[in-house]
């Protein structure tokens, strides 16, 4: 802003004229108060106190017991408080008014007043006090719903942003720990922040992450999502690029790690980037539970992760393509339940998953009373009817119920969407060229996969820049005696101040 | 960082060399081997390996002389600019000959073994779309990917390896030497052109590789090499282990190993997944070729590194690779006669000549400095 | 820069893919239900010389509407189709049925005794080893009379004949040591050598008998490819024995000198037996030593008595001497109908290979003029639950 326009901006002496321009730019805004009092001797002296109901919380006994703060020195109280005392003690104590902060412009008095504060106009005074209070209630913290888990902290972010730095904060109780803030949107304002461990973050990513995202500064940004979308590299690739969680623990894990984390005021959902392909197969709990059990866990997310993807089209290319792959009574089973369905393999599993995926779709928009009555008539529906009607053969719902299961074995809900979508090239390639389809479309995944980056670093980190010793940590989870010894580790103790054992 | 999109690690290009060496070879060595040569196959194999890694250390010791330039630019050195075109160009025209070798034999693959009444043209024009756009991606992203695809056909080939030891007969082994010395050598020469001499072709790809301090390209390389020829050696001996006088009879040898397991109900017929995983290596191989045309051709006549050409280079191959043999007979002739020809004498000779030159060069230059300082 | 190239190239990418698309039809797909899945075939010579195949095609059951489980009773049809060539014949066969005929999962091709003699059976196998679609384990047989005959019978215990005949050559095989499973992969390989004999599992019985008998062996040489003669089911077990492909059957031991004098035999089961053979040429004349290593258990005593080591050996040698002879005899069958299925010339090709040139002119003469040199070692490992005496013995 020029010096003219911040002249022009400037709080004036007259409380009227004050008081006037402010009630014409909150017009027809309900929740916003204008309390007139005065003080003085004899009560001689206006100041009127601006504040919005539904963000501040004004008691006037806060703001009395704030106002006998600021006499200070002189100690005197609000009964023989004249305007050029004030003005006086705002001059001399200004840096130490706790816990008001000095408001110069009416651009400072809006922003106030919209973020919760109870600005404080008073008369031949050209500058006004805001004084932050409690806002108003929010979500309690609750345990996340979309990721429950048996052990471990059932603490979830709330909409709330500094509720969610004060549980971040309390895990990481460290300097290093960085929080920064943007503001993004002229109408919106709203706050973003992003935290990362310094010395352990990789300063490309770091710098590559600043230079996308500070030109969302000119956007509304409403949810983190927002951003995601912004520092993106591939907007029509079906994998995600970053990761989104509500649990506090893997935030923290997340950023010991040495990824950065983005919050987003009014929204709960924690973004982490860079993600990797291996990052969505793990859970924080994974760390809670015997490294025994978690290994197998894991083998079978990897095996979840196969079957979502690839089992209707190999059931399709077996089935057209190669019958001398199904075992001779199989085979002869499946003729025999196949015998009168009117249509092709790759239609019928078209119609199946179809069906399978409306039946998703709906159970997430209904509401949760009428929610138990879907799925039993889902399973009503598609499984037996289909079959007795000669819809689909038995085999098929089989194929397709596994499918279903094992995309909601997947503990990320985006990597699980990504592989919803991937199924059907994955079908229609296998019912064009059987096998070898299948091969081709896997080459084009693998080949988008490995030449995908998030902030810079390759998507297959760990898979395809060949780092083995990572693998420690992807297919088993090793036992953290093993895994603390590990260098990321012994950076973090060195950042701790701590010397690691050889 | 990935700023740096032209250079790959020593690791990722000792895998691109065992991609590049046994790629196609794994599918249908040792066939034409056995018909020429019976029990001797393995020996010429293990020749062939040797008569590799002399053109090998040559390729090495002109990388190293001229600083990790490419093949294009140190024979503007050594013999002239004029003379490097035709020169180029016929390694250019080879290299077109192996492309579009390779994605017609993935065609003969699937039509002869698995999808009979597919025309080859959709093997030809599918492959080479893939190939295509698997290039363009550029070196780091081949390298990262081929890493792990070579990774999938090994394990492959060895799992139908250790599954057929059942069917083994070592004693299949003897007699050596049945009708002499001949069948031998022509075993050795068949070898020493695919797969083992086509390391001359590979030369292209050293100046890619950007070293850490203290790594050694030679060793690696030399490394890697051996394990390519072990891993083609050892299904030698298995198919002659398997098939004894056979083996020269069976097309697809490995394929043909697979589709002898048999050891529970589960795990029979999978020759499908077999063929699958081996034909891997023949997609890697001809992206690799493709590659080395383009860079061939971008540095011969100095044209923009912008992957445009890759496109146009690809529908030639398309349209090559439906062209170019009229038969099967046509294509063991071209392949098992014509090219292990080309590739010893020319591809061989060029680089023989190259090293020569400079090392008599060196000699020279040696000799000139010992001249001043004396 | 890089971003906008990536969606430059995606469209492409997308282009050609859809355009790809329309290029590829559908040619070799085929839904589950348009093939025809042969469980068995057989192959005869038909009157006018031409070559008859004869395919066993399941035939599909529909699901009852009411219960999701498949009807309980399969069933299949056969039919025939005439043609000089397998393929022609196969084709044939698909036009009438009016589904193309799959033979991934074909247990067994049976192939007449007339169709052997007179023909060469490389031209039938030559159709199956070229085609990517038979099984490694699929079973060949020989069998007498009509072999289109063994398909019509209805099937014991299995779901349809062709299991039935590969279950039992393979039990007799792994049990009784009366017959052998020869894959298409040892036909191969042994048709690839220069003059080989070879045998083939025979079924003596035709299909329209009322109940099946044990499988023996029938010889065949390549290159003509053609049957020689039919192995005599006593000699077959002995002739495994001397290829060494025997692996567990049982010898009787009569009581007595006489079979018929109403004392009862015993009953040894061989569990592993393994033979070497070692040609050797002495004096420009062929010595064949053969090694025989027996191990077993008793099965059922009837006169006999093992308790001690003298008659634990007395018993291993009379089990031994009975073998000798019966091997000798076998080897004598083998010399007369100079058939060399042991391996001698094999064995002989491979270590001996500069030799071998020299003999394998007249090897069949060479073969039949041999030197037997028969070896039997028996050892007994237990006598089953029981002591080592006849269960009726009442001497302590």
């Amino acid at each position: 802003m020029t010096t003219d326009s911040r002249k022009t901006n400037a709080l004036h002496d007259d409380i009227t004229f004050n008081r006037e321009k402010l009630e014409g730019v909150f017009s027809r805004c309900g929740d916003v108060h204008f309390q007139q009092w005065n003080y003085g001797d004899g009560f001689a002296f206006q100041a009127v106190s601006v504040y919005c109901s539904s963000l501040a919380d004004y008691s006037s006994h806060l703001l009395q017991r704030a106002l006998e703060k600021i006499p200070g020195y002189e100690s005197e109280d609000w009964n023989s408080m004249t305007p050029e005392k004030l003005r006086r003690c705002l001059q001399v104590n200004n840096a130490s008014l706790q816990p008001f902060s000095l408001l110069e412009s009416f651009e400072n008095v809006y922003e106030s007043v919209m973020h919760g504060f109870i600005v404080i106009l008073f008369d031949q005074v050209n500058q006004a006090l805001g004084f932050p209070t409690e806002s108003a209630a929010r979500r309690q913290i609750t345990e996340p719903v979309n990721e429950p888990a048996v052990h471990g902290p059932r603490e979830g972010t709330t909409e709330d942003l500094s509720l969610n730095l004060t549980l971040l904060r309390s895990r990481i109780r460290n300097p290093a720990f960085k929080f920064e803030f943007l503001q993004s949107g002229a109408v919106t304002k709203s706050a973003i922040c992003f935290g990362y461990l310094d010395e352990v973050v990789n300063p490309d990513v770091l710098a590559e992450f600043r230079r996308r995202v500070e030109s969302i500064t000119d956007y509304e940004v409403l949810e983190t999502s927002y951003i995601d979308d912004w520092i993106q590299e591939s907007t029509l690739s079906p994998f995600p690029q970053v990761r989104y969680t509500e649990r506090t623990d893997t935030a923290a894990a997340a950023v010991l790690d040495g990824k950065i984390i983005v919050l987003v005021e009014n929204s709960p959902m924690i973004m982490i980037c860079p993600a990797f392909l291996v990052d969505f197969m793990g859970t924080a709990e994974d760390y809670y539970v015997r490294s025994i059990f978690s290994s197998f866990i894991r083998m079978l997310r990897l095996l979840a992760f196969i079957i979502a993807l690839t089992l209707p089209s190999l059931y399709i290319a077996l089935s057209t393509f190669h019958p001398e792959l199904i075992p001779t009574v199989l085979l002869l089973a499946i003729v025999d339940s196949r015998e009168g369905i009117p249509f092709p393999a790759f239609f019928e599993a078209l119609i199946m998953e179809a069906s399978f995926e409306l039946l998703r779709e709906a159970g997430i928009r209904l509401p949760r009373t009428v929610g138990s009555a879907v799925s039993i008539v889902g399973a009503l529906v598609i499984g037996q009817a289909a079959i007795m009607a000669k819809i689909a053969s038995p085999i098929m719902v089989i194929v397709v119920a596994l499918t279903g299961i094992a995309s909601f074995a997947i503990p990320h809900y985006d990597l699980a969407i990504s592989l919803r979508l991937l199924r059907f090239p994955y079908m229609i390639a296998a019912s064009l060229l059987g096998g070898y389809g299948l091969m081709v479309v896997f080459l084009l995944t693998l080949l988008h996969l490995t030449s995908l980056h998030s902030l810079g670093e390759p998507y297959l980190t760990s898979i395809a820049p060949f780092k083995p010793r990572d693998w420690r940590d992807l297919f088993v989870r090793v036992p953290l005696k093993v895994f603390l010894r590990s260098p990321r580790n012994r950076k973090l103790l060195r950042l701790g101040g701590r010397r690691p054992h050889p | 960082m990935s700023s740096d999109r032209s250079t790959i690690n020593l690791r990722q290009l000792a895998g691109l060399l065992c991609c590049y060496v046994i790629g196609s070879a794994i599918v249908f060595i040792p066939n034409p081997l056995t018909a020429a040569a019976g029990n001797d196959a393995w020996i010429s194999m293990t020749l062939a390996y040797g008569f590799g890694i002399i053109m090998l250390t040559c390729v090495l010791y002109l990388h190293n002389r001229h600083d990790g330039a490419s093949v294009i630019a140190y024979s503007r050195k050594l013999i002239g600019r004029t003379a490097t075109y035709p020169v180029g160009l016929l390694y250019i025209l080879m290299l077109f000959f192996a492309a579009c070798a390779v994605n017609a034999s993935i065609g003969d693959f699937f039509t002869s073994v698995m999808m009979k009444r597919t025309p080859s043209y959709i093997f030809h024009t599918i492959g080479m779309l893939l190939s295509a756009l698997t290039a363009r991606s550029g070196i780091r992203v081949m390298a990262r990917m081929f890493f792990l695809l070579l990774w999938l056909m090994l394990f492959f080939s060895l799992l139908v390896m250790i599954l057929a030891i059942p069917i083994y007969q070592p004693a299949m082994l003897l007699p050596l030497f049945e009708n002499g010395i001949k069948p031998m050598l022509h075993g050795l020469f068949i070898s020493a052109g695919f797969p083992f001499g086509e390391i001359v072709i590979f030369a292209m790809l050293l100046p890619f590789v950007r070293l850490q301090a203290g790594q050694s390209i030679s060793k690696a390389l030399y490394a890697s090499y051996s394990f390519s020829a072990l891993m083609l050696i050892v299904p030698t001996i298995c198919t002659i282990m398997a098939f004894g006088p056979a083996a020269g009879y069976f097309n697809y040898s490995l394929y043909r190993l697979s589709i002898e397991i048999h050891i529970v109900e589960l795990f029979q017929r999978m020759e499908a997944i077999i063929g699958i995983a081996l034909i891997l290596g023949s997609y890697m191989k001809a992206t690799l070729l493709l590659f080395i045309i383009y860079q061939c051709l971008i540095q011969l006549f100095n044209l923009k590194d912008d992957h445009v050409l890759m496109y146009p280079l690809s529908v030639t191959c398309i349209f090559l690779s439906a062209t170019m043999f009229q038969s099967p007979a046509d294509f063991q002739e071209q392949v098992y006669t014509i090219w292990p020809f080309t590739v010893i004498v020319v591809g061989g000779g060029l680089i023989l000549l190259f090293t020569l030159i400079t090392w008599i060069k060196h000699r020279r230059y040696l000799q000139a400095e010992r001249g001043d300082t004396s | 820069m890089p971003s906008h190239s990536k969606g430059k190239g995606w469209k492409t990418a997308c282009c050609l893919c859809m355009i790809s698309f329309l290029l590829s039809g559908c040619w070799d797909k085929l839904e589950i239900n348009n093939w025809a899945f042969v469980q068995a075939a057989s192959v005869d010579l038909s009157k006018d010389g031409r070559l008859r195949l004869t395919s066993q095609i399941y035939k599909p059951g529909s699901t009852e509407a009411s219960s999701m489980s498949p009807s309980t009773g399969s069933s299949f049809f056969n039919i025939s189709s005439d043609n000089d060539t397998v393929y022609g014949a196969s084709l044939m066969a698909s036009n009438e049925i009016g589904r193309k005929l799959q033979w991934s999962h074909m247990e067994t091709l049976i192939i007449s005794e007339a169709f052997a003699r007179d023909r060469n059976i490389g031209e039938v196998l030559d159709f199956f080893s070229r085609s990517n679609e038979p099984k490694s384990t699929l079973t060949i047989v020989i069998a007498k009379g009509d072999a289109s005959s063994h398909l019509n019978a209805k099937p014991l215990v299995e779901n349809n004949v062709g299991k039935q005949l590969a279950s039992s050559i393979e039990t007799a095989q792994i049990l009784t040591g009366m017959s052998i499973s020869v894959s298409l992969r040892e036909l191969s390989i042994l048709a690839k050598q220069r003059e080989v004999t070879f045998v083939l599992p025979y079924l003596p019985f035709t299909g329209a008998g009322a109940l099946p008998h044990t499988p023996t062996l029938a010889l065949f040489r390549f290159p003509e490819g053609k049957l020689i003669d039919i192995v005599p089911v006593s000699k077959t077990p002995f002739l495994l024995m001397l290829m060494n492909h025997y692996r567990n059957g049982f010898v009787n031991i009569p009581c007595g000198e006489d079979k018929n004098n109403g004392q009862g035999s015993e009953a040894f089961k061989i569990g592993s037996l393994r033979s070497t053979i070692k040609p050797r040429l002495i004096n420009d004349q062929l010595t064949v030593h053969v090694g025989v290593q027996v191990s077993g258990s008793v099965k059922e005593l009837a006169c006999t008595h093992i308790k001690t080591e003298d008659d634990v050996s007395s018993f291993t040698d009379k089990i031994a001497g009975k073998l000798e002879k019966r091997l000798a005899s076998t080897a004598a069958y083998l010399q007369e109908k100079e058939a060399d299925v042991l391996g001698a010339g094999a064995h002989l090709h491979r270590w001996h290979n500069s030799r071998w040139k020299s003999l394998q002119q007249n090897w069949g003469e060479r073969f039949k003029q041999a030197k037997f040199e028969i070896n039997v070692h028996v050892r007994l490992t237990n006598t089953g639950i029981d002591a080592g005496q006849p269960f009726s013995a009442n001497e302590p």
